[in-house]
């Protein structure tokens, strides 16, 4: 933890953490300025109903914009989406520079592989939870103001989308720490984590049409899960996410207990 | 003697490179010791596998009881590392600070430590820099800094002087003096000099594989050995005169500069033997810059390591 809360510190003022927050801050600014000019009636028009219809299931599109507050939806469908880019920015270099330019030496004499290799993974998260939650508490005020909903209401479904969102990075940060941990920059990381996430998306779309049955190699196919028709189904996309967590970050470490340092 | 270190047919690669071929030795308990050989021979990748940087490919290592990776040796190892930067936009001092507490220290007691490593290496002016912003050479002292944080009992040093100003190298040796009381050492130097002043046992390595492991006194033999460096390269009738000498056994110029020769004699009066030679030469107006009795280290070294 000394490790992680070091890395968290210091991330504010280095290159690895300013990649990710610029464009995540920019991004929402620009997001939430729009939801908060133009949202309120357009967000639960037909017209909105359908379009989210041609993504989602018609009863989920419903639900998203008209049985809940519906900004705090769009932030939801909007974080979702780009939850693997922003995870990737905002995890890109867990291992992967220090171990080529062999700075884990000094700390190699003094704590386990393990103890770098879970340090640097919390850390990443941290950051990436951090930021989206402070975005979600802006969207949940925005949402307060536009979606005339009842507070409580509005807050049970915020800490809702929170939870849906935070659960939703955690495979991709895990999926980050296994490509750092055979790289040796967090530029080449990024690429390499954005080819490879592109790679497996439609090799498991292949797979899956061929095969005749879901082949799901990355996180992306449980969102309409997670949106909730019925609680067993967020229930199972939050067990499906913790499975690739689980899967993604024990490579990450396996490879890392065998890199050379 | 306790051994501390233990190596046994270590072998490691890297794609068709063989770093390590079958290295085997063992380190004692407070001992310095000398690691030596050329450049690729394996040096660098046996302190990277002592402290768990990377896995032999096979063999077996010990390091005070325990395999490399163990849990149990964290921070009871210390090391200087060849050319490793430190962590980028984060000044020394907080570095430091963040090794000591991954050791295990405590926030004040990590700090009652790093004003102690920092008297120790002489870095109360650095600490407050970034790395980046620093010399090569204090660079250097700051590294070898954190290698002393928490009283390590082994530390190994790769190449700490090399680069460092002739003041910073003289320095640190003074340091390395220091630390031999109470740690066990083991110095990787191509100065074989430092070596020789700094450690009392000595480990060849080349191409991976040992040489000769042995005390340094037993490489250098004082008695029926003279080097002598003349001013010009002696001429052949020179030589043969010395040969001609009842005692002299060998006389050998070195292959680098022919002006230095190393002569080995017998007898039951090395100083009259000595006398003769230094008398002979002077005859031949050979003159003499320098004279050392003993065969020099540097020599030996090399022979040893020529001829493997």
């Amino acid at each position: 933890m000394i490790l992680a809360f070091f890395d968290l510190r210091h991330a504010l003022f280095r290159l690895k953490g300013l990649l990710f927050l610029l464009p995540f801050v920019f991004f929402w600014y620009w997001i939430f300025k729009f939801l908060y000019v133009q949202g309120g009636d357009l967000l639960v028009s037909r017209v909105s109903v359908q379009l989210l219809s041609w993504l989602y299931k018609p009863a989920v599109a419903q639900i998203l914009l008209i049985s809940h507050p519906a900004s705090l939806s769009v932030f939801l469908i909007i974080a979702l989406a780009t939850t693997p880019l922003f995870a990737m920015l905002g995890s890109c270099d867990q291992l992967a520079g220090d171990a080529a330019r062999q700075t884990f030496r000094f700390f190699l004499t003094r704590c386990t592989r393990t103890e770098i290799f879970l340090g640097r993974f919390i850390a990443s998260y941290i950051l990436v939870a951090t930021a989206t939650i402070l975005s979600a508490i802006a969207a949940t005020i925005i949402s307060v103001h536009i979606d005339q909903r009842p507070m409580e209401v509005t807050l049970i479904y915020a800490m809702q989308v929170v939870l849906m969102t935070l659960m939703y990075v955690l495979p991709f940060v895990g999926y980050m720490a296994a490509i750092s941990a055979l790289m040796s920059s967090a530029l080449s990381t990024l690429l390499m984590g954005m080819m490879a996430y592109l790679a497996l998306s439609i090799t498991g779309s292949y797979l899956g049409h061929r095969l005749g049955m879901d082949v799901a190699l990355v996180p992306g196919g449980v969102k309409e899960l997670l949106f909730g028709i019925n609680p067993h189904d967020q229930l199972y996309a939050g067990i499906e996410l913790l499975a690739y967590a689980a899967v993604y970050t024990s490579l990450g470490w396996f490879l890392f207990r065998r890199r050379n340092i | 003697m306790d051994t501390l270190i233990k190596c046994r047919d270590v072998y490691k690669s890297f794609g068709s490179i063989r770093a390590l071929a079958g290295l085997s030795f063992a380190v004692g308990n407070h001992s310095s010791v000398g690691l030596v050989g050329p450049n690729g021979a394996g040096k660098t990748t046996l302190f990277s596998i002592i402290c768990g940087f990377m896995r032999p490919d096979s063999g077996h290592i010990n390091i005070l009881g325990h395999r490399p990776d163990s849990l149990l040796l964290k921070g009871r190892i210390g090391i200087l590392p060849q050319d490793v930067p430190m962590l980028q936009g984060i000044t020394v001092h907080t570095q430091l600070i963040l090794l000591a507490r991954l050791q295990g220290f405590s926030r004040n007691r990590a700090g009652r430590e790093i004003e102690r490593v920092i008297d120790l290496s002489g870095i109360s002016g650095l600490i407050h820099q970034l790395p980046e912003t620093l010399s090569f050479g204090q660079r250097k002292r700051v590294i070898l800094a954190q290698a002393l944080i928490g009283k390590p009992e082994v530390i190994l040093l790769d190449e700490p002087t090399s680069g460092l100003d002739p003041v910073a190298a003289n320095d640190v040796r003074a340091l390395i003096q220091k630390l031999r009381a109470e740690h066990t050492l083991i110095v990787s130097s191509h100065n074989l000099d430092e070596i020789r002043n700094v450690c009392n046992e000595i480990i060849i390595i080349d191409r991976g594989s040992l040489v000769r492991q042995c005390t340094i006194q037993e490489l250098v033999e004082h008695d029926n050995y003279l080097t002598i460096l003349l001013e010009h390269t002696p001429e052949e009738q020179t030589l043969r005169s010395l040969r001609s000498l009842p005692a002299v056994t060998r006389i050998t110029a070195d292959a680098v500069n022919p002006k230095k020769l190393s002569i080995q004699f017998q007898g039951a009066q090395p100083d009259q033997v000595q006398f003769r030679i230094l008398e002979l030469l002077q005859q031949h107006n050979a003159a003499v810059v320098e004279f050392s009795r003993g065969s020099a280290f540097t020599d030996k070294v090399v022979e040893l390591v020529r001829g493997h």
